[in-house]
């Protein structure tokens, strides 16, 4: 029977084992640093852009509300007029609001 | 700016623009004038001499109007009640009421005239355009006064 080759016994048994970097707590911890200054700056800027983001939606639901109302109130008192004087119109039923 | 926080700004923007739209229509259609003559001295901006004659021409018509309105009334009536009858009475009855129609739009015309006299010559015209078309007569001419 042939002896096993002791290299290959070696070479099995072996597991490589890394040597930690020198710097590695460093590199950690400044990759904490890097994702927490990067969360830092999302927050202020999401609470900047809310609030402004809903003054401006008020302020375009205003203008957009009362130009609307407006146009729609315009037709509907000159449509109330116009039935006031025209006798074959006003007999018809006025629009139901 | 992460998904959720953006779902939060598009949720805010909807609500408070859709709130704000909702109350501005509210309150704009709450100082509606009172009345169609009250409307119409606000939008042609009449002064209080030409908001006094305008009232005036239109209290004068008002009675020729609901006369006019009962006159076609009851021959819509006999048009209706003729629609068994012999067609030479259906034809006549139909006659009448396009006579009493046409004679309503001359009066209707007469008096959209004498109300854009009364406002300034641009308002007038404005009335003009913006009236015609809200009238039975209406086809796709041109407004009263403007031929």
């Amino acid at each position: 029977m042939k002896e096993p080759d002791p290299v290959e016994t070696v070479l099995q048994a072996w597991q490589p084992k890394p040597s930690p970097q020198e710097d590695f707590p460093q590199a950690v911890h400044a990759r904490i640093q890097q994702t927490e200054a990067k969360t830092a700056g999302i927050h202020p800027r999401f609470q900047a852009t809310l609030p402004l983001a809903a003054s401006l939606a008020i302020v375009a639901g205003i203008i957009a509300g009362t130009t609307i109302g407006n146009a729609a109130d315009e037709k509907a008192m000159a449509d109330a007029y116009a039935r006031s004087i025209d006798p074959v119109r006003m007999m018809e039923m006025p629009p139901q609001p | 700016m992460n998904p959720r926080e953006l779902l939060k700004i598009v949720a805010t923007v909807i609500l408070a623009g859709g709130a704000a739209f909702m109350i501005a229509q509210k309150v704009g259609s709450d100082e509606s004038p009172a009345d169609e003559i009250a409307w119409l001295i606000d939008e042609f901006e009449l002064n209080a001499a030409q908001a006094e004659q305008v009232r005036e021409l239109h209290e004068a018509y008002r009675p020729i109007c609901d006369a006019h309105c009962q006159e076609v009334m009851q021959a819509q009536q006999e048009v209706e009640a003729a629609k068994n009858a012999a067609p030479e009475v259906l034809a006549a009855a139909q006659q009448e009421l396009e006579k009493l129609k046409q004679r309503c739009h001359l009066a209707t015309q007469a008096h959209l005239e004498s109300v854009a006299a009364v406002m300034p010559p641009d308002q007038g015209k404005r009335y003009l355009e913006t009236i015609t078309p809200l009238l039975s007569s209406h086809g796709h001419s041109a407004p009263f006064g403007l031929r």
